[in-house]
């Protein structure tokens, strides 16, 4: 890694006022929020209804306090989630630089790769795991669409609204089967990591895979139940609910309430739809300090991950002769390039690098997945603000400086804290004489 | 990291010291003594010693490459490879002493410092004879060549053996119409001209184009295949932790039957020939070759084949190896 060109400016450093990748974030996350509270304001002003008696109600058996409570929760956790997001960019920023501009030349190639990643097409190569992680993506996907498409005929005056009659018929049985894929997806997960166990998962689970598996199963579970007995209590008021056979999850289901009095499936409706918010607001939650950040972080790393060097040839170093640079290669966060530093937010800790690995196959301490993963550990717990680590880690395992080789190397790290830059150049003249022999930047915990 | 290791703090595996060593004493990996690098073309006289002083007048180079000219198996190599390109007519011209490593070993375990050493004055020798285009029958070299070089200025149209053969016999510059063999054959790919460059068909289709011959592959093949154990400067390495790479992948192409195994690249050749002979199998039983070997092979039992056929009550004899 080279260090050819002058280190970036620290960050939050002499007050320029240039803008970063990372208040990007934070505009849009904001922009989302203020659109998500005036989509609760509006109806509340202008009041647009419609009279169709095939449709879905929003917010039905819904009480207001519970609304506002909606609307305010999930914008100012949308907020949140954008700054914890922004913290994270700042981290990348602290890296080298790395031209992968989007150019002409590279645009298509670029959306190429934009789009493998989108697609999972180095997921599907394992069969199992890829129609199990397209069921959730696409089951998700869909159930967000469905989600959307709502609110925007919520939105709409009345002769604009579309969503009743067949059309919501077709909608409500495309909710459902994505439900039911989702649902499906989720189960084959859980099934796979705690049962099945391939050896690139059993080597490493975290208990917060449990917690989004948890989390996502929750999300479709409540669905379901939210809608059952939304079914069951209009049902239980008299109204024709025969539409909702397009329902055919949420219908069959809501017919084994039948003959619960109107006062028990209101509030026992009233809870499945709390347990559902609730569901989704876990979900914002872990969604940028857990792995599942990879939703944006993955089809990132793959759109930039064009460059113009051929995968054969290492990075460029100047003509050592000649330089009048003073350190070469990487020891501290601050050596790596940033977009090596998003790719650590990108991992997933899925083991196919390890799992293919030859030193790791045939019995050597080399850990691929562990130099990424230790490397973000690295500059997660040096970042200012710190952040989570890109996957949850022990809590007996602390980081006191920026040098990678506090974590990942195969002697145990004295402890010597080497805060920046310059004190590693003033250390250099110091410590030459090493001549340890070690087999790669491998780790043994 | 290991860059920062190897120039920082100079902390690199002291096995690695002897090949530094060779490397910058010698201009050679093994230390040994540059003057005897041609010496396996002593009796092709076909193969001309060029001059790194005087314009290049070949179409093209023979960059042979450290293991090529010191290594014994790979010398069997570099004779099979000179062979098929003067059948193919074309004329065979390598640098000899004036050859230096490529640097690929050092660059690979961090150490820029010497990989610049012996990459600047190759580029200067090689600009100097206004060379244009090399034939490399290493991966290594390749792939320093065409890929690292022009890093430092130095820009060539560079070919594997294992190209330029598949395009000799596609255009039938090279008659392989007789080559026959009958006999089951396993193609291990090399990370350096599979994952690093996609060169993945080409050694597949040489060995493809001998007659009954059977092609089988190993269950890690492709962009799958998996590691011999020298890459990466582990060439130069002793491995004394869990098995040894070479022995793993050395079984699995054991375990599809195959009487040949076939590589492109030296150190491949190196790794899989001791991981058969530590399996026990010696070369009456599975022969270990660089696709040039198998292919010379099959094109002289094919010609011998066709003179019995003139004279048949001769006995067959059995094969011999290619450039013996």
């Amino acid at each position: 890694m080279s260090t050819d060109a002058e280190p970036v400016e620290p960050s939050g450093g002499n007050g320029t006022s240039r803008v970063r990748p990372h208040h990007l974030a934070i505009g849009l996350g904001i922009a989302f929020a203020v659109g998500t509270a005036v989509s609760g304001i509006l109806p509340l002003i202008l009041d647009w209804h419609s009279d169709s008696a095939i449709q879905r109600e929003v917010f039905e058996n819904v009480p207001g306090p519970l609304q506002l409570a909606f609307y305010t929760i999930i914008p100012v956790l949308l907020v949140w989630g954008a700054f914890a997001f922004a913290a994270r960019m700042r981290n990348w920023e602290r890296g080298s630089p790395a031209p992968r501009r989007t150019t002409r030349k590279n645009a298509s190639r670029r959306l190429r790769d934009f789009r493998a990643g989108v697609y999972m097409r180095t997921l599907l190569r394992d069969s199992a795991a890829g129609l199990m992680h397209s069921m959730i993506y696409f089951g998700f996907l869909v159930l967000l669409g469905v989600t959307t498409v709502l609110e925007i005929d919520h939105q709409l005056p009345e002769d604009l609204k579309f969503l009743h009659g067949r059309t919501y018929q077709a909608y409500a049985m495309v909710g459902d089967a994505a439900g039911l894929v989702f649902l499906g997806g989720i189960a084959w997960a859980i099934l796979r990591r705690y049962v099945q166990r391939p050896y690139r998962i059993r080597i490493k689970s975290k208990p917060e895979h449990a917690v989004i598996l948890g989390v996502f199963g929750a999300i479709g579970l409540t669905g379901f139940g939210a809608e059952a007995f939304r079914i069951a209590l209009r049902t239980a008021e008299g109204d024709s609910m025969d539409f909702e056979r397009w329902s055919f999850v949420g219908y069959p289901l809501s017919t084994l309430v039948d003959g619960w009095s109107e006062s028990t499936l209101t509030s026992v409706h009233q809870w499945w739809w709390i347990g559902h918010v609730v569901a989704f607001v876990a979900f914002l939650v872990i969604l940028p300090i857990t792995m599942l950040r990879h939703m944006f972080t993955s089809p990132l790393n793959m759109y930039l991950c064009d460059k113009e060097r051929p995968k054969g040839a290492m990075k460029p170093m100047p003509n050592l002769m000649e330089t009048e640079l003073e350190s070469f290669g990487a020891s501290v966060v601050e050596d790596f390039t940033w977009k090596q530093l998003l790719d650590t937010d990108a991992c997933t800790m899925c083991g196919r690098c390890t799992s293919v690995c030859p030193a790791h196959a045939t019995g050597k301490s080399l850990d691929p997945r562990e130099i990424v993963l230790k490397t973000g550990e690295v500059m997660a717990a040096t970042g200012d603000p710190v952040v989570s680590p890109p996957i949850g880690t022990d809590a007996e395992i602390t980081v006191s400086a920026n040098s990678l080789f506090e974590r990942a190397s195969r002697r145990r790290s004295s402890g010597r804290a080497r805060p920046a830059r310059r004190a590693m150049r003033s250390a250099r003249s110091t410590s030459r004489s090493s001549t340890r022999s070690s087999t790669c930047a491998a780790t043994s915990r | 990291m290991r860059r920062y290791l190897a120039l920082m703090e100079s902390d690199f595996p002291t096995e690695l010291g002897n090949a530094y060593r060779g490397m910058e004493n010698q201009g050679n990996p093994w230390g040994m003594n540059q003057g005897e690098r041609g010496d396996w073309a002593k009796d092709l006289d076909f193969v001309d010693i060029v001059d790194p002083g005087t314009p290049l007048e070949a179409e093209y180079l023979y960059w042979v490459g450290c293991a090529g000219s010191f290594d014994d198996k790979n010398r069997k190599v570099t004779r099979a490879v000179a062979k098929l390109l003067q059948r193919a007519g074309i004329s065979v011209a390598v640098l000899g002493p004036s050859e230096m490593c490529t640097g690929d070993s050092a660059r690979r375990s961090g150490n820029e410092y010497l990989f610049q050493m012996l990459a600047v004055p190759n580029i200067e020798m090689l600009d100097g004879m206004g060379v244009k285009k090399i034939i490399t029958q290493c991966p290594h070299c390749f792939n320093t060549l065409l890929n690292e070089y022009p890093q430092l200025g130095g820009r060539y149209e560079v070919i594997h053996h294992s190209q330029l053969l598949e395009q000799l016999i596609a255009d039938r510059r090279l008659d392989v119409s007789g080559a026959t063999l009958e006999e089951r054959i396993t193609y291990h790919d090399s990370c350096y001209l599979g994952r690093h460059n996609d060169i993945y068909l080409a050694p597949r289709k040489v060995v493809g184009a001998i007659k009954g011959i059977e092609v089988v592959e190993m269950s890690r093949n492709g962009t799958k295949g998996m590691c011999c154990g020298a890459g990466g400067a582990r060439m130069w390495m002793e491995e004394d932790v869990g098995t040894k790479v070479n022995d793993e992948r050395a079984k699995e192409a054991l375990s599809t039957g195959a009487t040949r195994i076939a590589t492109a690249c030296p150190f491949c050749l190196i790794m899989l020939d001791d991981g058969v002979k530590a399996a026990g199998a010696d070369d009456d039983t599975v022969k270990v070759g660089d696709i040039a070997m198998h292919l010379l092979d099959a094109i002289e039992a094919g010609e011998r084949a066709a003179e019995q056929d003139a004279a048949p009550l001769a006995e067959p004899s059995p094969a011999p190896t290619a450039g013996d």
